[in-house]
């Protein structure tokens, strides 16, 4: 990992839009967001020692910044923003 | 005279605010040079007392907020008290070389990669991004740093006639960096 999170920054990869088979294929844009990522890097004052890398964040769909590394996009959040941690999503 | 409260004697011609003369080299400060208004008219002013990183003498570019007539922070003539804070960009030396103050962290713009050369004008820059040009506050010089949107803030000086761009950034801004 090329990058490391400062402040209170929690930098994440956001899980990949489900595919269904026979679903109507939709635009990019019309595609709802995962409110799901894992967790790439953690900045030194987040406050919640729960926040771990590689650890899965649940956030709102509409918080966060994307950002875009070596074609690599990330969404990076304040900690604030995180509304749960996860091990792992059950299906 | 002393200032209070964590605050910092500056002095400051407002005829002359865009302009000052160090050790016979001429400083001057661009003040609309881009229509984004946020980004426009730092001020140059000089220290009249120390107060941490600042010594007195010092040639301070400074938010433009604190300096207008009718301002809080006059106190008589050409004299301001203003914050000793973030509000203070950087020092300007006598070489015309920028020294980040009060966790500024002074760096250049980067700008977009395209498939077909475009001329300067027509070129985008990042918006969450710069390249660190002084090293300071942990990070080293060259070293890549992204923070929130338009976070980064240009300043444009001319030093003896020759333009310098520099961006300076908040450290509280930052949301990371390349290792």
């Amino acid at each position: 990992m090329k990058i490391q999170a400062t402040n209170n920054s929690v930098w994440v990869i956001r899980d990949e839009t489900k595919k269904e088979v026979g679903a109507l294929l939709l635009p990019t844009s019309g595609r709802t967001k995962p409110h799901t990522g894992k967790i790439i890097s953690v900045g030194a004052l987040t406050r919640d020692p729960k926040i771990k890398v590689g650890k899965i964040a649940i956030f709102h769909q509409t918080v966060g910044q994307e950002v875009v590394y070596e074609d690599v996009t990330y969404t990076v959040l304040v900690d604030e923003h995180l509304i749960g941690i996860t091990d792992a999503i059950s299906k | 005279m002393q200032s209070a409260n964590n605050k910092i004697l500056v002095s400051c011609n407002l005829e002359q605010k865009d302009f000052a003369e160090i050790g016979g080299n001429m400083l001057k400060i661009a003040n609309a040079y881009n229509p984004n208004f946020r980004e426009k008219s730092p001020v140059i002013s000089k220290a009249e007392e120390t107060n941490g990183e600042i010594v007195k003498g010092d040639i301070l570019i400074c938010h433009h907020n604190h300096f207008y007539g009718s301002s809080p922070f006059w106190l008589v003539d050409d004299l301001f008290s203003i914050p000793c804070n973030k509000t203070i960009f950087a020092i300007i030396d006598k070489e015309g070389n920028p020294k980040p103050v009060n966790g500024n962290i002074i760096g250049e713009r980067l700008y977009q990669d395209t498939k077909i050369e475009q001329p300067p004008e027509f070129r985008k820059h990042y918006i969450d991004r710069v390249k660190v040009l002084i090293a300071g506050y942990g990070y080293a010089k060259g070293q890549l740093i992204f923070t929130k949107p338009y976070a980064p803030y240009q300043i444009c000086y001319t030093w003896n006639m020759i333009e310098r761009r520099i961006v300076k950034v908040d450290k509280e801004m930052i949301i990371g960096q390349e290792n």
